[in-house]
């Protein structure tokens, strides 16, 4: 397909091209259509507002500085998630480097590294009847949390920008059958980690209890 | 992009996949089939499909996050060409102000696409601003000597841009962001918190964007460059040369960090009012123009002020105001450093102890001499800190930590040897406790010694860093690099670069490094032997990676748990000041 084949379907590529060729109003159009989404996927990946809307910003200001090499070879949307997966994956990786979680201080003994981080919360514990929504929220984050980088990129983007695998691997630089394998690991930790939470509504199991094997 | 493209997740069951691709419709028919066929043969698959999807949608309770009002807004300003245009303005127009090529006092407007490239971190627009600089400077706009001799044209005809030397090809690439520096020095003193350096503080190892390479300079812009960069006087052709031989000198980390620094630095001038920008640029020193900076940096802070403060200024006499003035930002620069030391202090608090290292007195012991011997504050002869800024500089800020150690607080020790380390380069010095400071250390090398005697400026410029370690000899170096002669003389080097020549502490750590770096490491390491700054720079960069330090090269203690206990967050760069 060529560019202008792409443009016709594609109106943000249109948008882009414009923002090739100098059109900065063009940029603010394609900052104002994609700024939901894209803060919206780093919150998920991040867990921090603040954090989001400056990986989102940077990824808005390397499109803008990268537009004169801009040619259309996708969708808008999957060369713009390319970019955010970029910075994600640093963010998330420098955050394992350096958790915040604990600075205890060692009394004695020679200088070196401290313990590391406090494990996250047992989630496995069963919840009281009246777990609040909030309350429900912040266990499914830390659910996302224990996943790895990559498989916490894919889920977010399969289940919140709604991508199939294609569209996952174009994003991450991974073949099909990487994703399947990335999303399915994904899918089996979050079933595991959040066990106890989905049949709070009372519902009973669908024929007895499924194999924990 | 990603490190293992490929590679199946561990302990992945393909069953599993195939049920949860199933689920997410990605099966082609035969295989759906398939799958549709166990779960109707299998009520604990249907059990467990049914789980898969439940916890899937769980996900739908997480919190719908929106980005803040203002998110577009800043945005669109963090873009150096909407430094002059809000964004609202872009939305409504594609003009764009720029400065005049024949007059930075009437502005004119030009169709964005007459300018490519201009208003992001690429070289056209700031070749524009060069080239209305040079334009302005030729018909006398700037009016003192100074100026003349900083950017005057020596009205020497040159060929053309064939006769331009391989060597030029880089520095007239790079003449726009060159411009209106003066030397690495000056570089120095901009990247300092009170300036820009603020906004480049980006730690060692944390994420960070590389820089972006940008289209290369058409030929015909090119031959534009080329003939502003001829035009220039002698001299200053030569310091921009030797600014450009510096920096490519660096490691690929402050490389970067440095250009990035320039960058901001001419987005930050492109964006001024004309005579705010020539108040700097024609300034007869590099001394005078980082005033220059220092003042419109204030003047800007000021205006940025809430009205009900800068009404309070309103009234009071001129001294009065420069004090209320001088006190206000003394108080922010307390409060930033305060926030910054504030989950430190916090932990101290919570825990009733010191932070890291200062856990015990022989721990303090081994910092406080550590800054002793890398910095040598309290010799004025070999102190390397700047005093340069607001409240003394570096110098002033670990005297103020220090006052503050004695009286019992250490949580800000830690964070300035922390950020001293970052900022000044310190390598391990020779076994015999004496370095290489002074012309006078020299003799020892007469090629070298003799060079700086032949050549005047060459020999102010080196003994401009007198009396520091490594400051001096790295100067030394890069000039006799310059020269394409031979480094290291066979039997004296500018600084030890082989293990016998190393204090004894430092050849104590190579036995354990040697056990931590792979075979690869270690060759490559002995491959340096006899190379200096190269040896020591790898010996440094090995050890850290393998999280040990240098004694009297590093901060004692592991680099990780420095880096856990004293590296700020992560804070986006501003392409503006």
């Amino acid at each position: 397909m060529t560019s202008s084949q792409m443009a016709l379907r594609d109106p943000d590529i249109r948008l882009m091209l414009r923002v090739r060729d100098g059109d900065d109003a063009a940029f603010a159009e394609l900052v104002e259509r994609f700024q939901h989404r894209l803060v919206a996927v780093m919150h998920h990946l991040l867990g921090s507002l603040h954090e989001a809307e400056d990986l989102a910003q940077e990824a808005f200001l390397r499109v803008y500085r990268t537009r004169k090499k801009y040619r259309p070879q996708a969708k808008f949307s999957t060369w713009l998630f390319t970019i955010a997966n970029n910075l994600a994956l640093n963010a998330l990786r420098d955050k394992k480097r350096r958790p915040t979680l604990s600075l205890e201080v060692q009394e004695s003994g020679p200088i070196g590294p401290r313990p590391g981080p406090q494990a996250p919360a047992d989630l496995s514990e069963t919840p009281s009847a009246g777990l609040r929504h909030k309350e429900l929220g912040d266990v499914i984050r830390l659910a996302l949390d224990g996943l790895n980088e990559r498989q916490r990129v894919a889920i977010v983007l399969n289940k919140f920008e709604d991508m199939n695998y294609a569209e996952i691997a174009e994003v991450m630089g991974l073949s099909q059958k990487a994703v399947k394998s990335l999303l399915s690991r994904a899918r089996t930790k979050l079933r595991e980690a959040l066990q106890g939470y989905i049949y709070m509504d009372g519902e009973p199991p669908p024929e007895g209890p499924e194999d924990e094997s | 992009m990603s490190e293992h493209p490929d590679d199946p997740e561990p302990g992945n069951d393909p069953a599993d996949a195939e049920l949860i691709a199933y689920l997410d419709g990605e099966l082609d028919a035969a295989a759906a089939r398939r799958v549709e066929d166990r779960l109707d043969a299998d009520a604990k698959l249907r059990s467990r499909a049914d789980a898969l999807k439940r916890s899937f949608d769980l996900l739908d309770f997480l919190p719908k996050p929106e980005p803040t009002a203002t998110f577009a807004t800043r945005t669109m300003d963090k873009l150096p060409v909407s430094l002059a245009v809000s964004g609202k303005a872009m939305a409504a127009t594609t003009t764009t102000p720029l400065p005049s090529a024949s007059s930075f006092a009437t502005p004119m407007l030009v169709d964005s696409g007459e300018l490519p490239g201009q208003g992001g971190f690429s070289w056209p627009w700031a070749a524009g601003l060069f080239l209305a600089l040079c334009a302005a400077l030729g018909a006398g706009y700037f009016g003192t000597a100074a100026a003349r001799s900083y950017f005057a044209p020596t009205g020497e005809k040159q060929t053309g841009p064939d006769s331009l030397p391989l060597a030029d090809v880089h520095v007239v690439e790079n003449l726009p962001l060159y411009a209106a520096v003066d030397d690495l020095t000056f570089l120095h003193e901009l990247a300092s918190p009170e300036l820009f350096g603020y906004e480049l503080a980006v730690p060692e190892g944390a994420a960070q964007s590389p820089r972006i390479e940008v289209e290369k300079p058409s030929s015909k812009e090119l031959e534009e460059l080329w003939r502003a960069f001829q035009e220039l006087p002698a001299e200053r052709q030569e310091n921009i040369r030797a600014l450009d031989r510096d920096i490519m000198a660096m490691e690929a980390g402050p490389r970067d960090r440095t250009f990035r620094l320039l960058e901001t630095y001419a987005a930050w001038l492109r964006r001024l009012a004309p005579p705010d920008r020539k108040e700097i640029l024609a300034a007869a020193t590099a001394g005078k123009r980082l005033d220059a900076i220092r003042e419109l940096q204030r003047r800007q802070w000021v205006a940025a002020l809430p009205s009900a403060l800068r009404q309070k200024l309103k009234n009071l006499s001129a001294e009065e105001k420069a004090d209320l003035i001088a006190k206000w930002r003394g108080d922010e620069d307390k409060h930033r450093e305060e926030w910054a030391l504030a989950h430190v202090r916090w932990e101290a608090l919570r825990t009733g102890k010191q932070p890291w290292p200062f856990v015990d007195e022989s721990h303090r012991k081994e910092v406080l001499d550590y800054l002793r011997g890398a910095y040598h504050y309290d010799d004025p002869k070999r102190n390397r800190l700047s005093s340069l800024g607001l409240q003394g500089g570096d110098a002033g800020r670990l005297q103020e930590a220090l006052s503050r150690s004695e009286k019992g607080e250490w949580a800000l020790l830690g964070k300035v040897a922390f950020d001293l380390a970052k900022k000044y380069e310190t390598l391990p010095e020779p076994a015999n406790g004496s370095p290489i400071t002074t012309l006078a250390d020299l003799k020892v090398w007469p090629t070298a010694h003799n060079h700086f005697e032949k050549k005047a400026n060459r020999k102010l410029k080196v003994e401009s860093q007198s009396g520091k370690w490594p400051e001096f000899a790295l100067a030394v170096h890069r000039e006799m690099s310059s020269l394409k002669q031979a480094i290291n003389h066979p039997t004296h080097h500018l600084g030890p670069c082989r293990p016998g020549e190393f204090k004894p502490e430092v050849r104590k750590l190579l036995p354990t490094l040697e056990k931590k770096a792979t075979a690869a490491e270690w060759k490559g390491l002995k491959a340096l032997e006899g190379h200096w700054p190269a040896y020591p720079r790898e010996l440094i960069r090995l050890a850290r990676s393998h999280d040990l330090s240098v004694p009297g090269a590093m901060p004692p203690g592991a680099p990780s748990s420095w880096e856990k206990t004293y590296a700020p967050p992560r804070r986006p760069m501003r392409p503006g000041g």
